[in-house]
């Protein structure tokens, strides 16, 4: 009996100890295996693997059947009703849900989707190349063929189309008909933006705020720069969330906790260059990242219920 | 012998069960009902525009280097010949990554050719023209010599020879050599992925944005449809043309000099391409200095835990050397029962869009656990099968009869036939096949990509997109040049090889 017992107890701990949890989430969050995982195994004992998928929506739903991620990152206030609304995404309130900030962090009121940092789109340049500050979105269409955007289908296309509808309300459409002289091209998501950018290919790309701080960190503060249009500045929250799965792991939950706790706040703000959604100080190259007085916002049911129609027209006025 | 289909099924069947998977769970007729007629069909033309405007241009670019390879015979003839290993072994991502440079140099970049149709063109033209520089000086070298002298005593002159005698005799041959250009350029993906944008994205593009981005699966199916029941009717228009079985001496012939000089020019600018992609790797671009920092970067370990260069590289490496041993017996069992059935079923899937069959072997995966190598080889398996067959067709159809029937005389079995007398004599044409179908395998990309394995089971042509999508064009040069190195030695030695045949 004893031996029946010592057994039990050594594969209950081989369960929760040496486990492996599986996270879907952008490219541009690659980081999370090497340098939170590193923290996160010492914590719990389990390790992470991180698979960067384009398009973790899409995916999970050609997973649906038989999931084998078991968290994903990378959803936003906007995206992750797509994935609630599917049951792709199953509900989790973090043990430390009480280090968030702000009540207006909190995404879903059901928990199912935890904050894990929030940003600031922004329009970043290259002086050298403009000779001039830009303030406005009108600024942007003083420059024939230097406008980098992203495919409205990627996490950060799709971002800008919304500010630009948060902006311009109806006549969002017309915004884009007459910046197509200023676009350059259409990349495929930020990554590709942001290579093409930074070889010179084009003065101006829909972006980051906080690219501004990887600018400073290269040295490149008067080279590069980033603005946020007078018009009104786009906020958007990233979130993680367990997946709607059969046997939900115990390091799934745990890393979920493990998010909003200070030592996963900080790599967020290294690594990622985003806003901490808990109390945390900023460090002092966060001055560089520029902030707006307005910012517009857009219901995320309305956005939901609208969104694949004004892709689709985005998508016919870039073709064109 | 007696011919058995099934092995012409087996391949047909290996196509249609991974598709069958993902058919029977994402396929919503309403979401059909529901597509934009006009939308696709947009995307339909933009597919055609870009086919059709590589085939012209390629023609034409290829006619003045074809006449001059059909009637000289040197150093100049022999590069011409080795142009052809510009659309079969030239990796899509040096492609692209030379391309990419060349419209960024500061000469041409204020003609803005980046991102727009003509840089779609220039580089199909680039990747497709040794094919139409092959067929049309096939079609002009063996223009039999008795026939043009018959005409010329009826009286015709050198005009109405071209075009009522010429042109129709060596119309199959173009026309073949049309036809392969236009698949390949009507569903192009790396090329119009990168170099074009979204408003040049054509059918294949679409399929795998609509298939990673949209989760619109029955969308990117009807698109797919689309695009293959297109290339088999294409496909079928060509057995209209059957080639005239027409054989003719060598003749060397003078060319004129403005045919020599289009032809150097049009060399010199294939090779600059190539040798583009090959020389940025030694070269910093952004300190204007030769180094060899790229190749030490590529290889250290520290590069490596970021980008799984040396995992790329042995995983491409692995699937090249497996993965060619398959086809190249599954070819041959396929050509030993040819029947009236076999070349359709084997071209018809030509057309057929990579990305899908990506997405549907990554379905595979989700659904069994199967291995993803295991469904990369079957993935590489299919798409290279009819370019075998197309490379052994003559060589194993054309076996000679007699040597067949004196084994069968001895009694001997299909197995020890082909064990002692077919295998030593076809052996190069293995070897050289061998070799081709290793180079394909080495630079594909669109299944690889389609599935996302980047993660799981990195290539060396994943590894090099994601170098340069992160702006690590130093040890993504250096990787591309590793990659073309690798495949010109491969092509030389397939040649070599082929040559005592």
């Amino acid at each position: 009996m004893k031996r029946t017992v010592l057994a039990g107890l050594f594969l209950m701990s081989l369960t929760s100890f040496g486990e492996e949890i599986v996270i879907y989430g952008p490219e541009s969050m690659k980081w999370i295996e090497n340098s939170a995982g590193v923290i996160f195994k010492e914590k719990t004992g389990a390790t992470i693997k991180y698979v960067p998928i384009d398009g973790v929506i899409p995916r999970m739903k050609l997973e649906k059947k038989n999931p084998k991620a078991d968290i994903i990152v990378g959803l936003t206030d906007i995206n992750y009703l797509e994935a609630k609304e599917d049951n792709l995404i199953k509900n989790y309130k973090p043990t430390t849900a009480g280090n968030i900030a702000k009540e207006s962090f909190i995404i879903d009121k059901e928990w199912s989707v935890t904050p894990i940092d929030y940003g600031m789109l922004a329009l970043n340049y290259n002086y050298e190349k403009t000779h001039s500050d830009l303030k406005t979105f009108e600024d942007l269409k003083k420059y024939p063929k230097e406008l980098l955007i992203q495919d409205p289908r990627s996490f950060t296309g799709e971002a800008f189309m919304l500010w630009t509808i948060g902006v311009y309300g109806e006549n969002w459409l017309k915004f884009w008909e007459s910046l197509k002289p200023s676009i350059l091209t259409v990349s495929s998501g930020w990554s590709d933006s942001f290579a093409k950018f930074s070889v010179g290919e084009g003065a101006i790309m829909s972006g980051y705020a906080s690219s501004s701080i990887y600018f400073y960190q290269d040295g490149n503060e008067n080279k590069y720069k980033s603005y946020i249009p007078e018009e009104g500045g786009y906020i958007y929250l990233e979130g993680a969330a367990l997946v709607n799965k059969k046997n939900i792991k115990k390091s799934a939950e745990e890393f979920l906790n493990f998010v909003l706790e200070p030592e996963f706040q900080k790599l967020a703000l290294e690594k990622n260059y985003m806003f901490p959604v808990i109390k945390y100080d900023l460090p002092e190259d966060y001055k560089y990242v520029p902030t707006a007085d307005k910012i517009v916002k857009l219901d995320a049911e309305y956005v939901n219920k609208n969104m694949e129609n004004w892709k689709k027209q985005l998508i016919e006025v870039l073709k064109k | 012998m007696r011919k058995n289909k099934t092995y012409s099924y087996i391949y047909l069947i290996l196509w249609v069960i991974p598709l069958m998977f993902f058919i029977k769970d994402f396929f919503h007729l309403e979401e059909i009902k529901s597509l934009s007629f006009y939308e696709n069909f947009q995307l339909f033309k933009i597919s055609l525009t870009q086919g059709v405007l590589s085939v012209i241009f390629s023609t034409i670019i290829a006619i003045m280097p074809a006449y001059y390879m059909s009637y000289r015979k040197n150093m100049l003839t022999k590069i011409l010949e080795g142009l052809i290993f510009i659309p079969f072994f030239f990796p899509t991502i040096s492609t692209v990554v030379a391309f990419t440079l060349i419209f960024n140099l500061p000469i041409l970049k204020d003609f803005s050719i980046l991102y727009t149709l003509k840089a779609i063109i220039l580089a199909n033209v680039f990747y497709n023209s040794p094919i139409m520089i092959k067929y049309l000086s096939e079609g002009m070298r063996n223009m039999p010599k008795n026939i043009i002298e018959a005409a010329k005593i009826d009286g015709l002159n050198e005009i109405s020879i071209f075009f009522k005698i010429k042109i129709p005799l060596m119309f199959p041959q173009i026309f073949r050599g049309m036809f392969l250009v236009f698949i390949y350029t009507f569903a192009s993906f790396g090329i119009v992925l990168a170099l074009g944008g979204i408003r040049y994205s054509n059918l294949e593009v679409e399929i795998a944005n609509t298939l990673l981005r949209d989760a619109n699966f029955s969308k990117a199916l009807m698109l797919g449809i689309v695009q293959f029941f297109f290339l088999i009717a294409l496909n079928f228009l060509g057995d209209l043309y059957p080639p005239y079985e027409l054989r003719d001496d060598y003749r060397e012939k003078k060319v004129s000099a403005l045919i020599t000089i289009w032809t150097v020019i049009y060399l010199l600018l294939e090779c600059l391409v190539v040798f583009i992609g090959i020389f940025y790797g030694f070269y910093n671009y952004y300190t204007g200095k030769f180094s060899l920092e790229g190749f030490y970067k590529l290889f250290s370990s520290d590069f490596n835990a970021y980008y799984p260069v040396l995992r790329g590289i042995g995983n491409s490496l692995l699937l090249a050397s497996i993965t060619p041993i398959f086809v190249i017996i599954f070819t041959y069992l396929l050509l030993k029962n040819f029947t009236k059935v076999t070349s359709a079923i084997v071209f018809s899937t030509m057309g057929f869009s990579s990305a899908f069959l990506g997405i549907a072997l990554i379905y595979i995966n989700i659904l069994y656990d199967i291995k993803l190598w295991i469904l990369l080889v079957i993935g590489y398996f299919l798409i290279t099968v009819p370019i075998a067959y197309s490379f052994m067709y003559q060589y194993v159809r054309e076996f000679p009869k007699d040597i067949l029937d004196l084994a069968k005389i001895d009694a001997l079995s299909p197995f020890k036939t082909f064990l002692l007398i077919e295998c030593p004599i076809l052996k190069n044409v293995f070897l050289g096949t061998y070799l081709q179908i290793f180079a394909i395998i080495l630079g594909e990309f669109t299944i690889s990509y389609s599935m996302q394995l980047g993660r799981d089971f990195p290539t060396i042509a994943l590894v090099n997109y994601s170098l340069f999508s992160d702006k690590k064009l130093l040890e993504g040069t250096a990787l591309s040049s590793v990659n073309i190195i690798i495949v010109v030695v491969l092509f030389y030695l397939s040649n070599k090889i082929t040559e005592r045949e």
